[in-house]
């Protein structure tokens, strides 16, 4: 895992700082001069080479997550983004806190919705209501998120008088209970489109894995013996299907930091994900590889953590 | 495989099942229509515009003529026709300008038929899916088969280590440190050296068939990017903008040894340099700066060369545009009466009418053109030819500094002299030819070699300009309407303007060979008494100059060539002294100003270019010297020589007092390490160029060694082999290896691991939007799923008692692959391939919508989704219809996808 890691390190880090293009090349600003740009170039430590901006870079990074997970006020921020002149650790986790609350109840309305459907059309298995549910599911994962979404803002903006862009209503005071009721609209609006999806997703799978473990000899015995339906489908079936999905909470974790790029560029939430958007195309490198590597080294702590979970879930499972 | 029964192949009950299932069927149908729409979507239609494009559809239209567009013969539906009179129309309406024509799914902005676009634009949108599905089922299971074929083949550590150090090597150099990747490279091609060995000793072929395939693979690609550097014009740019650099590098490190040397000498250290040693360096010193000066300027006339090239083509163009067409039109028709009352053929007379005076304007101006470019190439060429000329003298000069040593300080202003005499004459020489070209700009002859048949020349034009003046006011007088008297008035003003342009010309021409008689003069003052003199005559010669000036123009032609004059003069200076920049500045407001009192437009707007190259040169210049060199004295080593040799002395010491020293921990600071190409760029700001080509370079290098490395997995087991027969004694020795599975299983957990969107995102912004980069960027971050079941599955077909059988029977490896792995394993792949599509198609709508993704000129769903958007409150259908269209695309995709699955599975059926 620590190779794999450091390969992702080198990798991330020398797809973007390898990359053609320039951020000093657009100079906006009349009162800068050709020579002040070089100066920034070298403050900056731009053109150094790409073994010592490697280092600089990753020395600095751990550095500022060292003074994060220590807790240190006092630390002068080491990793500068080169548009904003903001530090980046501070600035990313400003932009989390913004994502979290859309990524983290897409999450829960997804997780709670996907189950019941998932083991409802399980066990109505070729009635005229799996059918209807798996035909909505096929519909829903072929849906363009993005295109559905604009339609739904259009509908409900123009037509219900509901503004749902940006986290919340901009530029309006608004009394608690209002503002309260205004947030939940801005945030279930597009939480609610993305669990859409992910339950058309996340039903499939369900209903795939109850359908397995009840094909299993395990159950057409418990069935034999006499147990009631319920006992046989939750205590047996349910509990064995639930075991693969420890797997799909390491997806969670990197998806908590990341959230959706598309959904927040429709939604107009200055989130983590349009940041790291606008930093590719401004060629603000240091971002984008801070991103690249916390992404991939939460994908990676993801895994490891469902692996543990596993091993205690399913005793059959050892860690080696 | 010559079985005569046809047993009943999984396989085909396989698609005996798939037929069955009714949803299945229905989405395989709809794919088939969707694929029927995307072929003739690309043939049957015409190519969308561009948004140029639109402007020029009119004419287009009328002339049945191809333009800059293609419009292709065959087209029923014209998706880039439009109907700006149906603009946003909603679907089902009637059009109005063509009647019985209905907008089944309604127009957008430009009226142009939603329908239509939707037909074209399926080509891209779909091939796009298969390509990228393609692209990641072709790496997929390459891949997954190495792993689990020759997964448990082991790769010695060592030949690892040699990949990456050849890998190392190739991101090495491109990453400045040209030393490190040297050895990386050295290193590596002996450790493939001794691989190529061992096989050619142990007498297996195939590592050797496969190294040779990798080697030309790798030539061939070297090959290409040396022809493309060579052949095209902006290679020939990127090498003098290198040839720029690499001075310019020199320059530097010279500049950096200089001042260290100084420091040792002023310190008293032992076995620092003696004077004569220092005199030597920093005589190399200032011809490395005039050199850089020189190539630059060089740089600069080949830049302007190729633009030259550009310009032509467009006046050629005018030219092939003109000629159209006058093939269309008529003149006899033109000439004729036309009947009023018949509205059609008066219709056909204007536009013929148009058309002629169209081709007349487009030949005259393509003429011109053509006449121009010549001229200014020829003296650009001249000028060129002056830089050789002066890079040959600092050759020669460095010749001379060599057997410096018992040389007195005399001789050494001697040598300096002849050195800056060289410099001033090439640049002299430059400026005469600036002004030539300067004159060819504006539209003037610049070809003068005799002043007495140059006479004849403007004394017939003059004659010429008087009778055009005579006739046109007689035609006035004779004038029998209006118009014509309008016309003809009009003409008479031309004409005086000619009478005036011939005269300003003359003048201007007199001027020039002044400048070069006074050039030849001032050479042979330079020559005489250098010090003295050679200021005051070369400000002297300016102030004749422009009373030549004053005295010979016309009047309102007077303070625009005045004004050029300074210009030129300003430029001259600023090359040799660097005027203030304010000065220049003046100048160039002067010029501008001078441009609004010019008759010509014409005239003017050259003059304004004029003044602007003026500006931005010896801004971007001054610039680049405040900052590399901060000192005054140490910028302009010419002024301090021609300042007489006492100053000289003091100078120079006040120099290795501060700026030496100063430059030198600037300069060590920068040279630590290895790097060097784009620490310069302070002295040459072109230099990016040299950036972009070794960034290219790695893309190379990288491409020709993960094909080694591929090669190198590949035939790993037999080389493996052969050393083991070599090794003998050595074979107790431990060597780690590692399995090929575990490498390539890493590789794939390595790339799972860096979130997605992140990497597109990232890749795309490296390219110009194109919708086939798209294509690539999916291909490539979608593969590691289906190399982690292909893999799977021919581990556990390998163990099967079938292929047990094949490799009994002495099968080969390639056949068993293709006969039974292949085919057998294929059914997942079918079926991931076909869900694939659907991602893929929704992933680049998806980036198109977010504007990443297809380029202005691709019309793909996404695309036009994405555009829609803009309307989405008074056209909603913009955004619905597109949206639908994907919709069902990706549906049917997807259920043919799920039916393909049961139908291979069927324990699965009814999941």
């Amino acid at each position: 895992m620590g190779i794999t890691l450091f390969v992702v390190s080198i990798l991330s880090f020398l797809i973007v700082a390898l990359a053609p293009g320039d951020p000093y090349d657009k100079n906006l600003d009349p009162n800068t001069t050709p020579a002040d740009i070089e100066r920034q170039r070298d403050a900056t430590g731009y053109d150094d080479p790409v073994f010592t901006k490697y280092t600089t870079f990753y020395g600095d990074f751990f550095a500022d997550v060292g003074a994060v997970i220590t807790g240190d006020d006092d630390h002068e921020w080491r990793l500068i983004s080169y548009q904003s002149k903001s530090p980046i650790l501070p600035t990313m986790w400003d932009k989390m806190l913004i994502t979290l609350p859309l990524v983290i109840l897409t999450t829960i309305i997804t997780w709670t919705l996907a189950f019941p459907t998932g083991i409802y059309s399980a066990l109505r298995r070729g009635g005229w209501q799996d059918h209807l549910l798996t035909v909505i599911a096929y519909g829903l994962i072929s849906l363009p998120g993005f295109w559905i979404a604009i339609l739904v803002v259009k509908f409900v903006t123009f037509n219900l008088g509901v503004p749902v862009i940006a986290p919340q209503t901009l530029g309006v005071e608004l009394d608690p209970v209002r503002g309260f009721f205004d947030r939940t609209w801005h945030v279930a609006v597009p939480a609610i489109l993305g669990a859409l999806i992910g339950v058309a997703v996340l039903s499939r799978y369900v209903k795939g894995q109850m359908l397995e473990v009840m094909n299993q000899d395990y159950i057409r015995t418990a069935k034999a013996k006499g147990l009631d339906h319920d006992t046989v489908y939750y205590r047996h079936a349910l509990r064995n299907a639930m075991l693969p999905f420890i797997t799909m909470l390491a997806g969670l974790l990197p998806s908590l930091f990341g959230g959706s790029v598309v959904f927040e560029a429709i939604y107009s939430w200055p989130g983590l994900g349009r940041w790291v958007f606008e930093a590719v195309f401004t060629k603000d490198i240091f971002i984008v590889v801070t991103s690249l590597f916390i992404g991939s080294g939460l994908t990676l702590l993801g895994i490891l953590i469902s692996d543990i979970l596993y091993s205690a879930v399913d005793p059959r499972v050892k860690l080696s | 495989m010559s079985s005569p029964r046809k047993a009943s192949s999984p396989t085909k009950d396989a698609f005996k099942l798939l037929f069955r299932n009714p949803t299945a069927v229905i989405s395989l149908l709809l794919i088939v229509a969707l694929a029927a729409a995307a072929i003739t979507g690309g043939t049957l239609t015409g190519k969308p515009p561009t948004p140029d494009q639109i402007e020029s559809l009119e004419e287009a239209e009328i002339l049945g003529d191809t333009l800059d567009m293609e419009v292709n013969e065959w087209a029923w539906v014209e998706p880039g026709k439009t109907h700006l009179k149906d603009k946003l129309k909603p679907p089902f309406s009637e059009s109005e300008e063509d009647e019985g024509r209905v907008y089944y799914l309604g127009t957008d902005h430009l009226g142009r038929d939603v329908a239509a676009q939707l037909w074209a634009g399926s080509s891209i949108s779909l091939t796009i899916g298969f390509l990228a599905v393609g692209l990641s089922v072709l790496l997929g299971v390459m891949l997954g088969g190495i792993a689990g074929f020759f997964g448990r083949d082991r790769v010695r550590l060592p030949l690892l280590v040699t990949l990456l150090l050849a890998l190392t090597g190739g991101i090495a150099i491109p990453a400045e440190a040209t030393t490190f990747g040297m050895i990386c490279f050295v290193l590596a091609g002996i450790a493939f050296g001794y691989q190529i060995l061992v096989a050619i000793a142990g007498q297996r072929w195939r590592p050797l068939g496969g190294f040779a395939v990798a080697a030309a693979i790798a030539c061939i690609v070297f090959g290409y990017n040396i022809y493309i550097e060579n052949a095209t014009p902006e290679g020939k740019q990127l090498q003098h903008s290198e040839e720029v650099a690499s001075v310019a590098k020199d320059v530097l490190l010279l500049t950096r040894d200089l001042g260290r040397a100084q420091k040792e000498f002023e310190n008293g250290i032992p076995g620092a340099p003696g004077e004569d040693e220092l005199w030597e360096d920093q005589v190399e010193l200032e011809v490395g700066y005039y050199k850089m000066y020189l190539a630059e300027k060089r740089k600069q006339n080949v830049d302007y060369l190729t633009r030259l090239d550009k310009e032509e083509r467009l006046a050629q163009e005018q030219l092939d545009r003109a000629e159209h067409l006058e093939s269309h039109v008529d003149e006899e028709f033109i000439k004729s009466e036309v009947d009023k009352d018949d509205e059609e053929l008066a219709k056909r007379h204007d536009r013929q009418t148009r058309w002629a005076a169209q081709a007349k304007d487009l030949r005259e101006k393509g003429d011109r053109g053509a006449l121009q470019f010549e001229r200014i190439r020829e003296h650009i060429e001249s000028a060129n030819e002056w830089v050789e000329a002066g890079l040959t003298a600092m050759d020669e000069a460095i010749e001379r500094a060599d057997d410096f040593d018992a040389q007195s300080a005399a001789s050494r202003f001697e040598l300096m002299r002849d050195l800056r005499l060289a410099l001033l004459e090439a640049e002299f020489r430059m400026g005469v030819r600036a002004v030539y070209v300067t004159l060819a700009m504006a539209g003037a002859e610049p070809e003068i070699p005799d002043t007495e048949e140059h006479q004849k020349i403007v004394d017939s034009l003059n004659k010429q300009a008087e009778d055009l003046a005579a006739s046109t006011a007689e035609a006035v007088k004779t004038g029998s309407n209006e118009d014509a008297k309008k016309s003809a008035s009009q003409d008479a003003a031309i004409a005086t303007g000619a009478v005036a342009a011939v005269e300003s010309v003359a003048a201007a021409a007199k001027a020039i060979t002044e400048v070069e008689k006074r050039a030849e003069e001032l050479a042979g003052i330079v020559e005489a008494d250098f010090y003295q003199a050679s200021r005051d005559k070369l400000a002297e010669y300016v102030k004749e100059l422009r009373a030549f000036v004053d005295a010979g123009m016309p009047v309102d032609k007077r303070e625009v060539l005045k004004t050029t004059a300074d210009g030129i003069d300003a430029v001259i200076k600023s090359g040799i002294w660097k005027q203030d920049e304010d000065a220049l500045k003046g100048v160039a407001a002067e010029l501008r100003e001078a441009k609004d009192e010019a008759v010509s437009p014409q005239l003017g707007d050259k003059i304004e270019r004029v003044a602007k190259l003026i500006l931005a040169t010896s801004h971007n210049r001054l610039e680049e010297y405040d900052y590399a060199i901060d000192n005054r004295a140490a910028r302009d080593p010419l002024v301090i020589t021609m300042e007489g040799s006492n100053k000289l002395l003091n100078r120079r010491a006040q120099m290795r007092g501060d700026y030496l020293k100063k430059y030198e921990a600037e300069a060590s600071a920068r040279f630590d390490g290895n790097s060097g190409i784009v620490k310069v760029r302070e002295l040459d700001g072109s230099l990016r160029y040299g950036v972009y080509k070794w960034t290219r370079h790695f893309l190379v290098v990288t491409a020709v060694i993960l094909l080694l490395v591929i090669t190198s997995l590949l035939v790993a087991g037999s080389a493996q082999a052969a050393a083991d027969d070599l090794r003998g004694p050595l074979n107790k020795v431990f060597i780690p290896t590692i399995t090929v599975d575990d490498l390539v299983m890493r590789f794939t957990e390595i790339m799972m691991t860096i979130p997605v969107i992140f990497l597109i995102l990232v890749v795309l912004a490296l390219f110009e939007r194109d919708v086939y980069i798209v294509m690539g960027v999916i291909g490539l971050t979608s593969w590691m799923g289906t190399t982690r079941f292909v893999r799977a599955e021919i581990l556990s077909l390998r163990e099967q008692d079938f292929i047990q059988a094949a490799r009994a029977l002495g099968v080969s490896d390639f056949r068993i692959i293709w006969r039974h792995l292949v085919p057998n394993s294929m059914s997942p792949v079918l079926v991931s391939a076909t869900l694939g599509v659907a991602s893929a198609v929704l992933a680049e709508s998806t980036l198109s919508f977010l504007g990443i993704g297809a380029g202005p000129d691709q019309h793909t769903w996404g695309q036009i989704l994405s555009k829609g958007r803009e309307y989405i409150q008074d056209a909603p259908w913009l955004t619905v219809v597109p949206g639908i269209a994907i919709l069902i695309t990706v549906l049917s995709f997807n259920l043919l996808g799920e039916g393909l699955r049961e139908a291979f599975n069927p324990k699965l059926r009814g999941r």
